[in-house]
């Protein structure tokens, strides 16, 4: 809603008298004295407020309904046209949202092949002491990134993290795996963050696969390369036992110009991490601890 | 407390440790429609407007600020108690007026308290 004891003002005053208005009543002398600038208009902007409220100072709830009233006017005078959703992805692209402000979903290959539970998966993110985002470091701004996710758990008496990884886009992460890490299996003496803790899950129950004719690796971090269009080439060794290769990037389509130099149909790729896991090594370690 | 004890008869909104305790039962118990976690989240909001038409932060900040109070659930909240040691604050303690305190107790604030002069201390974390 405009109120008229604002239009009258230019947009930068306005909101100051407005930011005025709603601080003014705040136990905190350095916006109570801010408040004081605009007296005469806060006073001409809260009549305004109680004649369109219906209410008058001393009236039940008064404090309420006008704290609620200025706060919407606030919330509009900032927002403007911008489209709060947007917003709000923007946040969630750059790893700012709080973890309970992003919309959880689980990958198709998370139903397929995790044994977990995905109401428990949510509870558990919902208690999460620790994550890290983590962005392709040659373009942070293209694409999907990767959120790691890390819960303390107790079961059976066997402490251990629940590690949860989730491709992050926009405001959404899918949850695409998740593992328990038992410290008395995976060396977790160096690591800290999620990401080095899911460095050394892969270290133990990793198994080295090649990615685009690269040498073969338990993990790759951090590439940025060109190829024909389609999907990633990921080579298996016959190693007779379960692999789950996780990918986790994004493809990106080359400027005009260099499109034009390719002369062939290629695409830009960035992969922020990509291992693969020894399924049947990991599970027999889960079943024996925590069955 | 005890009647002898030097906080005896200081009222909740303005004992620490009672606010403390407060808050901490807001954000355990997930209550989504707790009062004075609504103040701050609106209080942020207000004082992200002030920033904007005072041009320290642009369009952007103060609209990302609106959308990020929009999106933390309550469990996002972590109440803190602020230890300041007096010897660096001392010159700069003001008392509250009486018309702007809760009872005939004391209150003090320090307006321009710095980052770096308190601890942040979480007595009892909430998760």
């Amino acid at each position: 809603m405009q109120l008229s004891s604002l239009t009258r003002h230019d947009e930068k005053t306005a909101k100051a008298i407005l930011a005025a208005a709603a601080l003014a009543h705040d136990s905190t002398p350095y916006y109570s004295e801010y408040a004081d600038r605009y007296k005469s208009e806060v006073r001409e902007l809260m009549a305004e407020a109680e004649s369109v409220l219906h209410i008058a100072p001393g009236s039940d709830q008064y404090d309420e309904v006008m704290r609620s009233f200025l706060s919407k006017q606030v919330e509009t005078a900032i927002m403007g046209d911008s489209d709060p959703a947007e917003v709000r992805r923007r946040l969630g692209r750059q790893g700012r949202l709080p973890l309970s402000g992003y919309e959880i979903d689980f990958s198709k290959s998370f139903v397929k092949e995790s044994r977990e539970n995905e109401k428990y998966i949510r509870r558990a993110i919902a208690s999460a002491t620790d994550f890290q985002h983590v962005f392709a470091s040659s373009l942070p701004d293209v694409g999907k990134g990767m959120t790691l996710i890390m819960i303390p758990q107790m079961l059976r008496k066997v402490e251990h993290w629940l590690l949860v990884d989730a491709i992050r886009e926009n405001d959404k992460l899918l949850v695409d795996r998740s593992f328990r890490v038992f410290p008395s299996i995976v060396d977790l003496r160096t690591a800290n963050a999620p990401l080095e803790v899911l460095r050394a899950f892969v270290d133990h129950y990793g198994l080295p696969f090649s990615l685009e004719n690269m040498a073969p690796a338990k993990m790759y971090e951090q590439l940025l390369f060109a190829k024909s269009e389609g999907q990633l080439d990921v080579k298996l060794p016959d190693a007779g036992t379960e692999y789950d290769v996780t990918v986790t990037g994004s493809s990106f389509s080359f400027k005009e110009d260099v499109a034009n130099r390719l002369g062939v149909p290629m695409v830009g790729c960035t992969v922020i991490a990509a291992y693969g896991v020894d399924v049947a090594k990991y599970r027999r370690d889960r079943a024996k601890l925590i069955g | 407390m005890g009647r002898y004890h030097r906080s005896y008869g200081q009222p909740p909104s303005s004992d620490p440790a009672r606010i403390y305790r407060s808050l901490h039962a807001a954000v355990t118990d997930k209550d989504e429609h707790n009062v004075d976690v609504e103040r701050q989240r609106q209080k942020l909001q207000d004082v992200a407007l002030k920033l904007l038409s005072d041009s320290k932060i642009n369009d952007d900040d103060a609209q990302e600020v609106v959308a990020y109070m929009k999106a933390a659930h309550i469990s996002e909240w972590k109440p803190m108690i602020y230890a300041i040691p007096y010897d660096a604050v001392r010159n700069r303690v003001l008392a509250v007026p009486r018309d702007q305190r809760a009872s005939g107790h004391p209150e003090y604030v320090i307006a321009d308290l710095k980052a770096e002069e308190f601890e942040a201390i979480e007595p009892m974390p909430c998760n």
